[in-house]
């Protein structure tokens, strides 16, 4: 598996443009999830 | 359609459909075209590995683009039937897109530097890109400008719709002037000259993006259609 994703002198910018774009991706996935539950939560207050 | 939409109780019940289906098609499509862009993909033979950055960079500068698109016709759409949907919908359409454009330009730039020894260069594709991610931060900053969210949504989407002027240029820059970047290969008056096992990958990831993009576009306008229907309740809360 090591041999399969060691991409050679390539490795930190084919590396670092999937960690980049995949953690932005978590991040904004997070927040949404995170403010609806809290919005979902406070609005069940109410009833 | 659009009409059927604008309605806040039916997109509601639409959303609850379509919103499971984006989310697990995002998630599958998006783990096979890892799979196949980091393991399965050929090694280009002039690129060498680095090719495997296009797996996340043309997608997400598809997704920008896209997205602007979207985000204009929303606010077409406002300012013309002054549907309020529309105007949430633009508004959360902008931040999604303006974080893609980002990761166009970031991985763009990861790209650069080995293939073309620098990280920037005023070329004409990558100029117009970063012209697509300032008006969306200029929507983004006059949306929310105004005390009352109101009156910044009219200049808002004024500014969005002269923005779209841009997404030609950005398509056409390749072909209109002399750039460093490379001109298009996929979208093609002859049909696309990438190879199929390029290409697999390649839309797995572009149609997984656009699923997930639009399972958190539709999150978020349920999150500001919670917020308008009970903003007294919620800020006495909160």
């Amino acid at each position: 598996m090591y041999d399969l994703l060691d991409f050679g002198k390539y490795n930190f910018y084919v590396w670092a443009s999937y960690l980049i774009t995949f953690c932005a991706i978590f991040l904004i996935l997070f927040r949404t999830t995170f403010l609806y539950i809290k919005y979902k939560k406070l609005l069940n207050k109410l009833k | 359609m659009i009409n059927y939409l604008a309605n806040p109780n039916r997109f509601l019940k639409f959303s609850k459909v379509i919103q499971p289906l984006l989310g697990y098609s995002s998630l599958i499509l998006i783990t096979i075209g890892l799979y196949y862009s980091l393991l399965d993909s050929p090694v280009d033979y002039q690129q060498g590995h680095t090719v495997r950055i296009m797996y996340v960079h043309v997608p997400s500068a598809w997704l920008a683009s896209i997205l602007y698109f979207a985000m204009a016709g929303c606010a077409a759409i406002f300012l013309i039937w002054k549907h309020p949907l529309a105007d949430i919908s633009a508004r959360c359409i902008a931040p999604i897109g303006l974080i893609f454009s980002l990761l166009t330009l970031i991985t763009g730039s990861l790209w650069g530097k080995p293939m073309w020894g620098t990280w920037w260069v005023w070329d004409a594709r990558l100029t117009s890109m970063l012209i697509l991610t300032i008006f969306y931060i200029s929507y983004i900053g006059l949306a929310n400008a105004f005390e009352s969210e109101t009156d910044g949504s009219k200049p808002a989407s004024v500014l969005s719709i002269l923005g779209a002027i841009n997404l030609p240029i950005i398509k056409f820059s390749v072909d209109w002037w002399n750039t460093l970047h490379q001109p298009s290969s996929i979208l093609r008056m002859d049909g696309p000259s990438i190879s199929n096992e390029m290409m697999l990958p390649l839309m797995l990831m572009l149609i997984g993006f656009f699923c997930l993009a639009t399972y958190i576009i539709i999150v978020n306008i349920k999150i500001k259609l919670m917020i308008k229907k009970h903003k007294n309740v919620i800020l006495r809360l909160s």
